[in-house]
């Protein structure tokens, strides 16, 4: 009789103990701030975008020195040109000038448009990078994401907080439309 | 006995479980079809937001196209939907919808930095963007064929994009669509969108 007592006694104990337990994990759930952080650097290199926008702007850049070289090629010729006459034909040495201004012309002209194509790229990953980021975070339950870029913004994260494997593979599939 | 009592109740299980499921794939009806096609949950409809932009597309199957035609004519049958497939003939369809974060203002209007820029938009919207559409299917791409940009003369907050690509002789969908969009205007960047070969296989068939 006494040990059926017990026994009764003791599974209450461990009802309430049990009830105690989840009643705990879901409050402390509730309560807990998740956090994770991301490496900017590891991120960005390895955003399918940046990586199709970088073939881009080579190719742009490979154009524009294909038609600088061949400015330059062209001032090559009539500069032996030149110096085959001794310097003494004044139609060419005028032609010589103006073709070395419209080179240099051209050269910083199509420098200037490298460069604004790739401030303008680098908005684009970004455009992209910060609404997938915060799509991650909002579907993920996140309260804080934050970027570390060795520049001492955060001086110290655990490792098991990192979770920039994770927005790697999120990013790229929201780029490429598959989530 | 025991066994005979056992196959019955097999038998009426299975019975029933046709019934069920042979309504279900016996195709819908042109309401309940359209309905599907549009219900985001089938995967034909995906949609992103980028840059203060909502990018909307719809991948529309040809019988799609056919009865929302044949609806708004007002006449539906099924030599009318055969005569429209006819009519529409070999493509891919997507429609293509951009529209502002706050839902007021028109998309060619929004985060304007100047007003050179509206007709900036509207003019690469109706003349150059449809080289900017190229579609991924497998590892063929496919360029766009097929474009219509929908001016609504500022009446909404979004602007539609009717485009299509070729299918030659109508093949199956067996791999993945990517549409993707290079957009030259809005600061985005390249924009893809995939609708899943798994998910269009799905669709159900159409009963008239």
């Amino acid at each position: 009789m006494n040990s059926k007592k017990n026994i009764v006694l003791l599974s209450v104990i461990i009802f309430i103990i049990f009830i105690a337990t989840v009643f705990n994990f879901i409050y402390f759930k509730k309560t807990m701030i998740k956090t994770g952080y991301i490496d900017l650097k590891e991120l960005y290199n390895k955003f399918d975008l940046k990586k199709e926008m970088e073939r881009k702007l080579s190719s742009m850049q490979a154009f524009s020195n294909n038609f600088i070289d061949s400015l330059d090629l062209e001032i090559m010729a009539l500069s032996k040109q030149s110096d085959q006459s001794g310097g003494k034909n004044v139609k060419l040495e005028d032609m010589i000038k103006e073709q070395k201004r419209q080179y240099l012309v051209k050269k910083a002209e199509l420098e200037d448009r490298n460069k604004e194509m790739a401030v303008k790229y680098d908005e684009q990953i970004w455009n992209q990078l910060n609404q997938y980021i915060s799509d991650y975070g909002e579907t993920n339950h996140y309260q804080y994401v934050f970027g570390v870029q060795g520049t001492g913004s955060i001086m110290y994260a655990s490792k098991q907080n990192n979770i920039t494997e994770d927005v790697v593979s999120y990013v790229n599939q929201r780029f490429h439309g598959k989530k | 006995m025991n066994i005979i009592k056992q196959i019955r109740v097999f038998i009426f299980i299975a019975v029933l479980l046709t019934g069920i499921f042979g309504c279900a794939f016996n195709g819908l009806n042109p309401k309940k079809y359209i309905k599907w096609v549009e219900n985001e949950s089938n995967g034909l409809k995906v949609s992103k937001k980028i840059n203060h932009f909502i990018y909307q597309v719809q991948y529309k199957p040809v019988q799609y196209i056919a009865i929302r035609e044949a609806l708004s004519e007002g006449k539906i049958n099924n030599d009318i939907i055969n005569k429209k497939l006819r009519e529409l003939g070999q493509y891919y369809y997507f429609t293509v919808q951009i529209s502002s974060e706050d839902g007021k203002t028109p998309m060619l209007k929004y985060n304007l930095k100047s007003t050179g820029e509206y007709y900036q938009r509207l003019n690469y919207f109706v003349s150059y963007a449809q080289s900017d559409f190229t579609l991924l299917n497998g590892y063929d791409t496919i360029p766009c064929t097929l474009y219509h940009f929908e001016e609504n003369y500022n009446l909404t907050p979004f602007n539609r994009m009717v485009i299509g690509f070729e299918n030659p002789n109508n093949k199956a969908v067996m791999k993945d669509l990517t549409l993707i969009f290079n957009d030259n205007i809005l600061n985005t960047g390249i924009v893809e969108f995939t609708i899943e070969s798994k998910k269009i296989k799905k669709i159900p068939k159409l009963k008239i």
